[in-house]
């Protein structure tokens, strides 16, 4: 494979791979210290 | 009725799930399509694959800007005004900004072999890196502002200023000389057919539902933070009366349902 295609499809999944495991663990680290009675959604 | 939200698992439910395996089984077929199934093209030989990463990427970073521009004339609009629409602008502005990222690393890389410079000062280039410089602002401003009412007035006018760029960056492969290619798909008689025009296609709606699982995600991560927000605010507020001690509990009283009352209104 070109070097150059493989750069920009390990960019790109590289990119994107961060930025989703970034927001899950801010959601997961947020609701995880929630107190018991505010765990549902408004 | 709410949804319960067990600590756990954070952001997650069933229809996130669901959106998350579809979308990786999108993804898995784009790249098969497009590394596997796809031939290299007349002109561009192998370089053509990376038009499955980058057109599609670029075109969700307008989705994104276009949506939190429409978002924040909600919030603007008296008759709509929700703290919904707020969250709603941060979080595909923040996703955009990411798509934005996206589409300059992957034309750079695309135009070193085609071009033979990483970068020019072509004008849908130029306006490319100036709509992420913005949105980056942006996100900078709603850091800056810790109230969150003028937080959302101030950035929702903001983002609607930004998001102008928008269209001027779209179209300025047709306004100016631009050495940047014109629209491929766009026109009566697309430029590329077959397996090259299905991949492409497909790449879009790939696209499509990942900034739908990443909206979805970082939406509720906006409604998390906002309760430790006002969890805090609520805490300065009763640290400030202690530290006075001039405020007897009967004056506080209607002062305390006073701002109850307008955080709901503002809800």
């Amino acid at each position: 494979m070109n070097g150059y295609v493989a750069a920009g499809w390990g960019a790109t999944v590289l990119i994107i791979a961060w930025y989703s495991w970034r927001t899950i663990r801010r959601g997961r680290v947020l609701s995880r210290n929630l107190p018991d009675g505010e765990k549902t959604w408004p | 009725m709410a949804p319960r939200l067990p600590a756990y698992r954070g952001t997650s439910d069933r229809t996130t799930r669901i959106l998350g395996v579809t979308t990786l089984v999108l993804v898995a077929l784009t790249a098969w399509l497009g590394l596997v199934v796809s031939p290299p093209d007349q002109n561009q030989g192998q370089l053509v694959r990376l038009i499955y990463v980058h057109p599609a990427a670029a075109t969700t970073c307008y989705v994104g800007f276009g949506l939190c521009a429409l978002a924040s004339l909600a919030y603007l609009w008296p008759r709509t005004r929700s703290r919904r629409w707020d969250r709603l602008a941060v979080a595909s502005a923040e996703i955009g900004v990411v798509f934005c990222v996206l589409t300059l690393v992957t034309g750079s890389i695309w135009g070193r072999p085609t071009w033979g410079v990483w970068w020019t000062w072509d004008a849908r280039l130029t306006l490319t890196a100036l709509l992420l410089a913005v949105f980056i602002g942006y996100l900078a401003l709603r850091r800056a502002i810790s109230e969150p009412r003028t937080r959302a007035n101030v950035s929702a006018i903001v983002a609607v200023v930004c998001a102008l760029l928008v269209p001027v960056d779209h179209e300025a492969t047709t306004w100016w000389q631009t050495l940047h290619q014109g629209n491929t798909l766009l026109r009566p008689s697309p430029l590329i057919h077959g397996w090259q025009l299905l991949t492409m296609l497909l790449s879009f709606v790939t696209y499509g539902f990942l900034f739908t699982w990443l909206l979805v995600h970082r939406y509720r991560v906006e409604i998390l933070e906002d309760r430790f927000d006002e969890e805090g605010y609520d805490a300065a507020i009763a640290a400030r009366r202690a530290e006075g001690g001039v405020v007897t509990a009967d004056v506080a009283a209607p002062e305390a349902a006073a701002i109850s009352t307008e955080k709901a209104g503002h809800q």
